[in-house]
């Protein structure tokens, strides 16, 4: 089994999502690029010390 | 009689007798008869409480009482947006029918009852706002009106399709990452997302929680401007509504655009050429032109880490999609359609550093074109979508296939107001569109230079051949 297969069938079970067969070859093939460019995003200038883009107000009722 | 066909021409109309609320209500339901099965607008129609409605307003003028300003104004709302007429199906299967009941109408939708707006029936979707079209579910398919083997664009479809045709004058989409914009993109309307947090997006079911956008589509700027005017505005339901005073956003709409400084970009996003319509230059250089002619000067400008942008939006995307549907993804997966399976098979790549990682990536890119753009200009400039409406079938035949070329996400993932604009027609006679972005709560300014535009063109008002009349 590949690395990308090994990986989308233990994300997805650990998920608890059960795919098809199929389904499952299609996210193997979708899984490279995804990664990629989300590892990207980790290499972003600027963002080292930046807050992430979520905040609340505590004295929400 | 002759039935007007913006909200504008028929608000004026019904206040100087030429129309009544009933008649523009009849001639909603007739044009519905004709059209909705060609091109899929609804998937319930409020025939009968629409006539009610209309009889009301009617009732009202003949009384001498003051009316709101979308009186007798017929309009569609998205089906994941609740009303009380009917449970909201969110086009899915999976959607527990009990959710819209429990909460009635949406802000929004009380405010535009409020406004004396006609609320027409609930518009087709894409399954949760998402999901590709499926010919499996029991649910229309969203056609193009300007050429029914295309699709009308998503998740907006049947408020698109429904404006374009003629079947009611304004309507309701949502947009997470371009589904206001790119089915008035691909149907020829006018679109509409305020900044994020001017429009209260309390009852209405979630696709992105940090991304979703209401907003208006009609036929002109001029027409989404009057509905915001009734949408705007902050409401303690909706914890991401903002508290910034609004504004009356037609009173902007005066056709000059003197002192207005417009930054065009058609590099950022731009696929291989392969992917781009031959008409797009050509036409949005056109606009350029007309835009000018109205007082505006045209400058250009690099929008900033726009490839980062669509990637850190897709991050943040799969996360809150997967947080709302990860119960019924684990015990339900196959009612959901081919392509909403897939994105959710996707969300499992995405860790929770991801998601924060994509949010403060975000929190850098709204500082940078802040800072970069819009301390220089008042508006970007860019094509809506690199190509005109796409063909339905491979969509439907391979959903998991990314097919779209569209230059939206961006806007979504900064917040700043946007609107999609028709621009012209390809060599095959299908809609193409300009979008303009503003500053923060700058949604009058957005819309004024969209109405200047639409001042000197008439695209706006084509309607496709299937709905003449």
């Amino acid at each position: 089994m590949s690395d990308a297969r090994e990986t989308v069938v233990s994300l997805l079970a650990q998920a608890g999502i059960k795919p098809t067969a199929d389904e499952i070859d299609r996210l193997v093939d979708a899984y490279p690029e995804t990664r990629a460019g989300v590892e990207s995003l980790y290499t972003v200038p600027g963002v080292r010390y930046e807050e992430p883009a979520v905040t609340f107000d505590p004295r929400q009722v | 009689m002759s039935i007007p066909t913006t909200i504008a021409s028929a608000a004026k109309a019904l206040r100087e007798g030429e129309v009544t609320a009933t008649e523009l209500a009849q001639a909603s339901i007739a044009r519905a008869d004709e059209v909705d099965h060609l091109v899929g607008v609804y998937i319930t129609r409020f025939d009968e409480q629409m006539l009610e409605a209309a009889a009301a307003v009617d009732a009202d003028i003949s009384a001498g009482k003051q009316i709101g300003p979308l009186a007798g104004i017929p309009l569609g709302i998205k089906d994941i947006i609740t009303t009380t007429e009917a449970p909201t199906t969110g086009q899915s299967v999976v959607q527990d029918l009990s959710w819209g009941p429990a909460i009635g109408d949406a802000v929004v939708i009380r405010r535009l009852r409020e406004a004396g707006g006609l609320i027409s029936g609930k518009t087709t979707t894409m399954e949760f706002a998402m999901g590709m079209p499926d010919a499996s579910k029991p649910f229309p398919i969203c056609r193009n009106p300007w050429d029914l083997d295309r699709w009308a664009g998503g998740s907006s479809s049947g408020t698109g399709s429904g404006v374009s045709t003629g079947v009611f004058l304004g309507g309701l989409g949502t947009d997470t990452g371009g589904s206001i914009r790119f089915p008035s993109a691909y149907c020829g309307t006018t679109g509409l997302i305020g900044t994020l947090g001017r429009v209260p997006k309390s009852g209405c079911l979630p696709l992105g929680y940090s991304l979703d956008h209401i907003g208006p589509m009609a036929r002109s700027a001029e027409d989404c401007a009057i509905m915001l005017n009734a949408l705007a505005g902050r409401d303690e339901s909706d914890v991401t509504a903002l508290d910034v005073p609004t504004e009356d956003y037609t009173a902007g709409l005066t056709g000059d655009l003197t002192g207005i400084t417009i930054g065009v970009d058609i590099h950022a996003g731009r696929p291989s050429a392969d992917s781009v319509d031959p008409a797009v230059d050509g036409l949005l250089q056109d606009a350029i032109a007309v835009l000018k002619g109205r007082g505006a000067n045209v400058v250009d400008v690099s929008v900033p880490l726009y490839d980062e942008g669509t990637l850190a939006l897709t991050a943040i995307m799969a996360g809150e999609r997967a947080a709302f549907h990860m119960p019924d993804a684990q015990s339900q997966l196959q009612n959901y359609t081919a392509g909403f399976r897939h994105a959710l098979g996707v969300t499992t790549f995405f860790s929770a550093a991801d998601y924060v990682q994509a949010q403060r990536v975000r929190r850098v890119i709204v500082k940078a074109v802040n800072n970069e753009v819009f301390a220089k200009v008042d508006l970007v400039l860019t094509p809506t979508t690199w190509t005109a409406a796409t063909p339905l079938q491979p969509l439907m035949d391979e959903p998991w296939k990314p097919r779209l070329s569209i230059n939206t996400r961006y806007w979504d993932l900064t917040g700043h107001p946007a609107i999609a604009v028709p621009m012209g027609f390809n060599a095959e006679g299908l809609p193409m569109s300009l979008q303009l972005s503003g500053r923060p709560f700058a949604e009058g300014t957005v819309l004024r230079a969209a109405h200047a535009f639409q001042r000197d063109t008439d695209f706006h008002r084509a309607v496709p051949p299937i709905a003449h009349s």
